[in-house]
């Protein structure tokens, strides 16, 4: 008999493209974090960046999922807009927000904008810790080099040392740390296959049951 | 024939079943990031006289008070140039100046006799840090300070050394309580300056102006305005 480490708690998940498709981890975080007995949120709006949550933003104008607990996600699509951090925050009264956000600061095909990533991620971190709330923030996959978005190892593991120093207060989940470069297929270099969303997602829920916050629910 | 097809077909199938490639997903392509990075400006008053800064685009109007002589730093674009003034009721100093991506600058307004003058000092930081806290020192004192630095009170070790004017220098350190006192040429100067309980992830700017007697320190938390 396996033990649900998250039994009692509830988890907002926010991120971009990455969870704005149904079969993304929309579907494969999403339900392993219930496995886990977490009442779960996944809010993914495409192409949005940190401070697209600040208030609510169209963001990349590229689509969106909402799925709240073990229903279907709703397809946000065209209309697709992120809502006020705070607004879910105060609304969902998560015991963790988990974001998931790596890959849309990385500027693949130009060079890493750091002040403006630093910005970007300050912004909702702070946003976040004012509400007390605990956080965790998850760092890009390798995904494989190349494809439409430019992606290349070399600025994965940039853009995923920057977060590891800048995301506190939140907690920081090294995606990197969970495969091989290249070991998880994907469609464009950049979003997976089922089966590669699937490893992220129980790479992701490893470490979210070890985070402290979960720990405290376990004693 | 139509057998070898069939089965090269039922081949493709589980091949594609295998790496589980979802046949649904078509992301539209969207930018990850900006087309360039941010730049920001801050002004700071260092007169010993109250000051504002008036934005020349929007005439948006500032206040610099000697008690509260920084500004915010302003996110803005690295193709127009930034125009406005320092004022103190009765003289005024345009500014005048280009921020390039990645830039932070600094527009310090100094006493020059009864006028005022400018320096303008700009950094490209790659120290961010949310788990440490970054503290810099920028010299713009020409009054005997060519060489500033800042020792740590009751600790006896220099925080920073050799700080040419017009230049800043900036460094992490642990959120700690911290004290420090100006050193010109390698002498202390004036009064202890207590920066209080440094934050982590938190930056912080120490400044050596010029003073009647030599130079004295201020300092501000380098915040970005939203």
């Amino acid at each position: 008999m396996t033990t649900a480490l998250l039994a009692g708690l509830t988890v907002l998940i926010i991120g971009d493209s990455h969870l704005a498709t149904p079969t993304f981890l929309t579907k494969t975080l999403h339900d392993d974090l219930i496995e886990q007995g977490a009442a779960v949120h996944s809010i993914g709006v495409c192409g949005a960046n940190p401070g697209d949550w600040i208030s609510a933003s169209p963001a990349g104008k590229c689509g969106g999922s909402d799925r709240v607990g073990k229903g279907p996600a709703t397809i946000m699509g065209q209309s697709a807009s992120t809502t006020a951090i705070k607004q879910l925050i105060a609304t969902d009264k998560p015991n963790l927000v988990l974001v998931v956000i790596g890959d849309n600061i990385a500027n693949y095909k130009q060079s890493f904008s750091r002040a403006w990533a630093w910005q970007q991620v300050t912004s909702l971190t702070k946003e976040i810790a004012s509400t007390g709330t605990a956080c965790a923030w998850v760092g890009p996959a390798w995904g494989t080099e190349g494809g439409k978005y430019g992606k290349t190892y070399a600025r994965a593991t940039q853009v995923s040392t920057f977060l590891a120093t800048n995301v506190a207060p939140c907690a920081f989940i090294n995606s990197l740390d969970m495969s091989k470069p290249g070991a998880w297929a994907t469609l464009d270099g950049q979003h997976f296959t089922n089966i590669g969303y699937q490893a992220w997602a129980d790479g992701i829920t490893k470490s979210v049951t070890k985070l402290s916050f979960a720990k405290k629910s376990q004693k | 024939m139509a057998l070898k097809y069939t089965l090269k077909f039922v081949a493709m199938a589980i091949i594609l079943s295998i790496s589980g490639i979802a046949h649904t997903a078509d992301i539209p392509l969207y930018a990850s990031g900006p087309s360039e990075d941010s730049a920001f400006v801050r002004f700071i008053n260092g007169a010993d006289i109250n000051l504002s800064v008036v934005a020349g685009d929007t005439k948006a109007k500032i206040a610099l008070n000697v008690n509260e002589p920084a500004s915010k730093y302003y996110p803005v674009g690295s193709k127009a140039k930034i125009t406005g003034e320092f004022s103190d009721g009765k003289v005024i100093s345009p500014i005048s100046l280009n921020v390039k991506p990645s830039e932070f600058a600094t527009v310090v307004a100094l006493a020059n006799g009864s006028n005022l003058k400018q320096v303008i000092v700009k950094e490209q930081p790659d120290d961010f840090n949310a788990l440490k806290s970054s503290v810099a020192l920028y010299n713009v004192s020409s009054a005997g300070c060519a060489s500033a630095g800042l020792l740590v009170v009751d600790r006896a070790v220099s925080l920073f050394e050799k700080v040419k004017v017009g230049t800043l220098q900036r460094r992490l350190i642990n959120p700690v309580s911290l004290s420090v006192q100006l050193t010109c040429n390698a002498k202390p100067i004036g009064k202890v300056l207590d920066l209080g309980l440094l934050q982590a992830g938190q930056r912080y700017s120490v400044f050596a102006v010029p003073a009647l007697d030599s130079s004295r320190i201020f300092f501000a938390t380098d915040t970005v305005a939203r």
